[in-house]
């Protein structure tokens, strides 16, 4: 498993680890059942230190996305509908910086919404 | 899980006062676990140095110092140091000191030592003294590395190296973790720290200011902007820190209810913490991390 990790991003490294392993059950990439990579093998492949990868699968394993059996590693338990739910709830803290910055301009809600509209429908993939 | 955590390094109330009557290092804790990459950061004349010598025994102390639980002097052939002050090597070249290294430690690895030194691509017979800061750095990590320990101690690694060779050292130290080793460095680099420290502890004027990794710092830290007349409005509010630049207040809170109010003010402009506002703010603040009111002020 390789995915990029930005060492500026104001998003915590062991956040982006987590976020990207989200992505990759949501397409398909990894499933219900499989293996997480061991957490040397991660942390060699996508260069960060053991210690927050390790910090990452803690954490999935506390929410109920991973369970780790002994001398195998941590195993898949969780389906899509469960990451959909942890990634709304960081939805909301990712936007409220930016709400407040333009509430704080007097823009109101529904001109906020109608330009979230229009760039999701511009930008549908 | 397959990753056993145990204490490698445990520093409790260091002091260290020299005969001229300076405190270099005035009753520090650090700790550091195993697979961790722990960075000692903070401006020339911090007590870093100091710090890293009583850890190794090299200058007497008060307070308690434990290296695997042990007195260091039980340890020693579990740790590989790079000083700060590069003269031991001073008076041989490289093909000499390799030979001396491989008499005296039982745990010295001389082809990795060889891919090193050809990496860094260092002259093998000339006079280690009349080395380039660069290349002096260079030859001492190649020696350091080639040591099959446990704790890796560096002073200033990537003092004096090229931002390639700079990057490449940094990748070796991520490496070492990777294989089950701990390192413990000092910098004074922020985005050195920022790329590869498990832990980090800010230290200034021989206190540490600040402990915790840099995803902590990302996520329970905020900075708030302001100018002087909307800092007075804000009455009791006391923050993390703050510090006054010219005509600008920068605030630090870790509290995310004062953040909301904060927040909603208009004329208070809010950033995400990054280890450089924050080592900026900590350090011209001059103040012990903790709170300091809004009643400080006047000072």
């Amino acid at each position: 498993m390789w995915f990029n990790i930005n060492m500026r991003s104001p998003v915590p490294i062991y956040k982006q680890i987590k976020r990207n392993i989200y992505k990759s059950l949501l397409r398909g990439k990894i499933k219900d059942g499989e293996m997480l990579p061991s957490i040397r093998d991660l942390a060699s492949s996508i260069r960060v230190n053991p210690n927050t990868v390790a910090r990452a699968y803690r954490e999935m394993e506390s929410e109920d996305i991973v369970v780790a059996r002994q001398g195998l590693g941590y195993i898949i338990i969780t389906d899509r509908n469960q990451i959909r739910k942890i990634i709304l709830e960081e939805l909301k803290k990712d936007l409220f910086d930016h709400l407040i910055k333009y509430q704080k301009l007097g823009l109101t809600l529904d001109e906020v919404l109608e330009v979230t509209k229009t760039l999701w429908k511009e930008n549908k993939v | 899980m397959e990753r056993e955590q145990s204490l490698i390094l445990e520093v409790n109330n260091l002091k260290k006062t020299y005969r001229n009557g300076v405190e270099a290092v005035k009753g520090i804790d650090i700790h550091l676990d195993s697979q961790e990459v722990c960075a000692l950061l903070g401006p020339n004349g911090a007590g870093k140095t100091t710090t890293l010598k009583s850890i190794l025994d090299l200058v007497n102390y008060e307070g308690e110092i434990k290296v695997f639980g042990k007195p260091v002097r039980e340890v020693k052939d579990r740790i590989s140091f790079v000083p700060e002050e590069k003269l031991f090597y001073e008076n041989m070249d490289v093909n000499q000191s390799l030979k001396v290294l491989n008499k005296i430690l039982t745990n010295f690895d001389n082809t990795k030592a060889e891919e090193l030194i050809k990496y860094f691509d260092l002259p093998r017979n000339k006079k280690i003294a009349g080395f380039s800061s660069g290349m002096k750095t260079s030859a001492y990590l190649s020696f350091a590395f080639a040591q099959n320990v446990d704790l890796y101690i560096l002073d200033e690694p990537t003092w004096g190296l090229d931002p390639i060779k700079r990057d490449d050292v940094l990748e070796m130290i991520r490496q070492l973790v990777i294989e089950g080793k701990s390192v413990l460095y000092t910098s004074h680099i922020i985005p050195e720290v920022q790329k590869i420290a498990d832990r980090m502890y800010i230290m200034h004027k021989g206190k540490i200011h600040y402990s915790g990794s840099i995803d902590e710092l990302k996520e329970k830290y905020k900075v708030f902007y302001m100018t002087g007349d909307v800092y007075d409005e804000l009455g009791d509010e006391s923050f993390y820190t703050v510090v006054k630049e010219q005509n600008k207040i920068s605030v630090i809170s870790n509290d995310q209810n004062q953040w909301n109010r904060l927040s909603k003010i208009n004329e208070i402009e809010v950033d995400n913490c990054d280890l450089e506002k924050f080592f900026q703010i900590i350090i011209r603040g001059g103040l012990n991390s903790g709170v300091f009111s809004n009643s400080m002020k006047e000072r």
